[in-house]
């Protein structure tokens, strides 16, 4: 047993130092990124460096450049892969994070405070109003006291109306204050407009690799940088007048409000 | 084989043949079921009216005479005078003046006998004796029958027969236990309730960016929802590789599904009564205010403090557009303060009656009375379809925690109460046996007793139990409950 033990840890071991010394996902070193990253977090974001390296060894979409910490720059994008095969669990048990968690996350995230996220009509804070339908309890005006057990119909479009007022309101901040910004910062404007110029080129991949690092602790594969930009194209040729905009708010809300985001 | 028969279980296939159809339909995101031809379901609508912190009926329409009382000092009679009877229908009505409601100050008529006047002919009374005095537990027990068809809630069971083509077929803004949502597992997820906490705002959570300050436009969103459903939410993505058999991920992505259909019913429009406002500043938002919204406010002009004017006016929207099969509504215990007086709705709702029964349960029947006879004016004035109302097809449940306590201090006009098991229901709709009070009531002890389930008949042997009483709501809105082996109850259905 203590030799099964061991050997275990000895393969985890080597498969660490391959996907260390296999990185060679594009511009961005994820040690490197680690150590610039701004904040106080760069633990978790290490650990989303070292998925990009292991996405170079095997392909996890392709080695992308190593995450900042959250709050920090990140690396370029890498080449293609082919996906990595993962085991299905076994046990399945995703949980919805349900009002409180999504509130800190959702905060946490996007560098708001909790109670600037979202307010309806300018008055309401959304998770006063719609809490309970996101598994949230409700103790002083419904004696409820236990979340409900399952998600309600309107949740969906509860958590994309919090996001899309979450997102909205750190672009704008970015945009207007770029001294202090945290996501968009890079992104040209031109007055209050974001201006892109190339999908393809650093500052937006920086953006991209920024919001799913923030989002999802984790960095985009190249498939989806590559339908990030995607998007852009799709927004820009349509008739928004501010694509760019357009686009920053849409590829925060995917993230956001994805189910790798939603569950844990 | 005949152990198994000696057995009173259900049969776990004759249960479940009667969520059969409603799974199937399940199975559809509420946005295709949204888009279902409402013709091809016969719709019934329950509304249910919660008394919360007990609604006592020997205090509204079973109020006993002191004259009838062999021991009118010591017990909840009332003055002769005070019981009023409209024309041949057997209901009570008490109308008072309260100077206060015990120590809180209240100045005010209140009256049940204009609703009897004017919904006499489809009210029913029917007496039962519960099983809990626990509030929340006698809450829910009022709408599980004690768990009479697997702990499901008498809306669940509507929601769940009559709901497949409605975008949100179960809409409860009720608290407590009335909210509780009922314990079968089985029931398809598109007829558990949507809880609602504030009645006024609560439909603009019915899109995912109009009404959101700078939000992009539908296309731009479109092409984000695109690609997280495709690109980030890939089947070979890492995460959903080892979660995405996780049946909570499969009911969110249905039900995220589903808001496409809702989104697309424009019911952020339909459902919105606020006025444009400073207050509620719609336009600054890019809302209007829904076609009835004026409407509504004028036959709900509390709406803005009076969380129950506002529940009766969205409950009326939900059920108008065809939203809603069943829709919750009730007095919370929070009291209601400073909108018409110091003092327009006592904490606790009815259970304030511990300090002042007789204050409480006048104002607040006559607060819940008021309401419900607007929403079924509202109701009645809304053609369903083929010469028929919504008011046609619909069933006012007034349910309650459990009764109060008989007892009072030798001849006090006001005194306070406990929690106690006997008591009664009314039941408004043209679908029950309207105009009849099912049951009776002891003047001696104004404990109420029960009825034959067939006839009607009084039967001072037997009180009623909760599953009687939920199987007839249920039969008068013409669900099959044979399933559940649910006791008969024609009594308590019209013809």
């Amino acid at each position: 047993m203590r030799l099964d033990g061991f050997m275990k840890r000895l393969m985890w071991l080597g498969i660490a130092v391959l996907a260390v010394g296999c990185d060679d996902g594009g511009s961005g070193d994820p040690v490197d990124d680690m150590t610039v990253g701004e904040g106080g977090n760069g633990g978790a974001a290490g650990g989303a460096g070292g998925s990009g390296g292991a996405g170079a060894a095997g392909g996890e979409g392709g080695g992308v450049g190593g995450a900042g910490g959250v709050g920090g720059a990140a690396g370029g994008a890498g080449g293609g892969g082919e996906p990595v095969e993962h085991l299905g669990s076994r046990h399945p048990r995703a949980r919805f994070k349900r009002a409180d968690r999504i509130r800190l996350d959702f905060a946490r995230a996007l560098s708001l405070e909790p109670e600037q996220l979202c307010t309806e009509l300018g008055f309401n804070k959304c998770f006063d109003v719609h809490g309970i339908s996101l598994g949230g309890v409700e103790a002083y005006n419904a004696n409820i006291y236990e979340p409900f057990e399952n998600t309600s119909v309107a949740a969906p479009m509860i958590v994309e109306r919090i996001a899309t007022f979450a997102c909205s309101r750190r672009i704008f901040l970015d945009v207007s204050e770029r001294e202090s910004s945290q996501i968009w910062g890079d992104v040209p404007t031109e007055g209050a407009r974001v201006i892109i110029s190339d999908i393809e080129g650093p500052e937006a991949v920086d953006a991209i690799t920024a919001m799913f690092t923030r989002g999802l602790q984790r960095r985009p594969t190249a498939v989806e940088i590559a339908g990030a930009q995607a998007m852009y194209r799709e927004i820009a040729a349509s008739d928004s007048d501010q694509p760019a905009l357009h686009w920053a708010q849409g590829l925060c809300v995917a993230v956001l409000t994805s189910v790798e985001s939603l569950f844990y | 084989m005949g152990r198994m028969m000696l057995k009173p279980k259900l049969n776990r296939r004759q249960i479940l043949k009667g969520f059969a159809a409603a799974a199937a339909a399940a199975s559809l995101p509420a946005g295709a079921r949204a888009q279902i031809d409402p013709g091809q379901v016969d719709p019934r609508f329950l509304i249910v009216m919660t008394g919360t912190g007990g609604a006592s009926i020997v205090d509204s329409m079973l109020a006993v005479r002191a004259s009838q009382s062999s021991n009118p000092a010591g017990i909840n009679v009332y003055p002769d005078a005070m019981v009023q009877r409209i024309g041949d229908l057997p209901f009570s009505a008490i109308d008072q003046d309260l100077r206060n409601i015990g120590p809180l100050p209240y100045r005010g008529p209140a009256n049940q006998s204009d609703f009897v006047r004017r919904h006499g002919q489809d009210m029913m009374a029917v007496t039962h004796t519960g099983t809990s005095v626990n509030h929340l537990i006698a809450q829910k027990r009022s709408l599980t029958g004690n768990d009479a068809w697997n702990g499901a809630t008498l809306q669940e069971i509507v929601a769940a027969t009559y709901g497949q083509g409605a975008p949100v077929p179960n809409v409860n803004m009720s608290s407590g236990g009335y909210l509780e949502p009922g314990i079968d597992t089985r029931l398809p997820d598109f007829a558990r309730a949507e809880p609602v906490i504030d009645p006024k705002v609560w439909a603009l959570g019915l899109d995912g960016n109009r009404g959101v300050d700078q939000a992009p436009p539908r296309g731009a969103l479109d092409s984000a929802r695109r690609f997280r459903d495709t690109i980030i939410e890939a089947p070979n993505s890492a995460f959903l590789q080892t979660f995405g058999e996780s049946p909570e991920i499969a009911r969110w992505k249905a039900q995220r599904t589903g808001q496409l259909g809702i989104e697309e019913a424009d019911l952020i429009r339909k459902l919105t009564f606020l006025p444009d406002t400073l207050g509620t500043p719609l336009e600054r938002f890019g809302l209007t205010p829904g076609p009835d919204a004026a409407r509504v406010r004028e036959v709900f002009p509390l709406w803005e403090i009076d969380p129950m004017e506002a529940q009766g006016a969205l409950a009326y929207l939900l059920i108008k557009n065809r939203v809603s099969v069943t829709v919750t509504i009730g007095p919370s215990s929070a009291p209601v303060v400073g909108g018409q007086q110091t003092v327009d709705s006592p904490p606790l709702a009815f259970d304030f009656s511990h300090s002042a029964h007789r204050a409480t349960q006048a104002l607040m029947w006559s607060r819940m009375l008021s309401v419900v006879d607007r929403l079924i004016g509202l109701l009645k004035a809304e053609e369903f379809g083929g010469g028929e109302s919504f008011w046609d097809r619909s069933l006012v449940y007034f349910a309650t925690d459990f009764g109060r306590s008989r007892r009072r201090p030798d001849n006090a006009e006001d005194f306070g109460t406990g929690h106690a098991l006997n008591n009664g229901s009314l039941i408004v709709s043209p679908m029950a046996n309207g105009g009849k009070i099912l049951g009776g009531v002891d003047p001696d002890t104004v404990l109420t007793y029960g009825f034959d389930p067939q006839t009607g008949a009084p039967d001072v042997g037997r009180t009623m139990n909760e599953p009687e009483i939920f199987a007839g709501i249920l039969q008068a809105l013409s669900v099959d409950t044979s399933p559940a082996r649910l006791p008969n109850m024609p009594a308590m259905r019209r013809g």
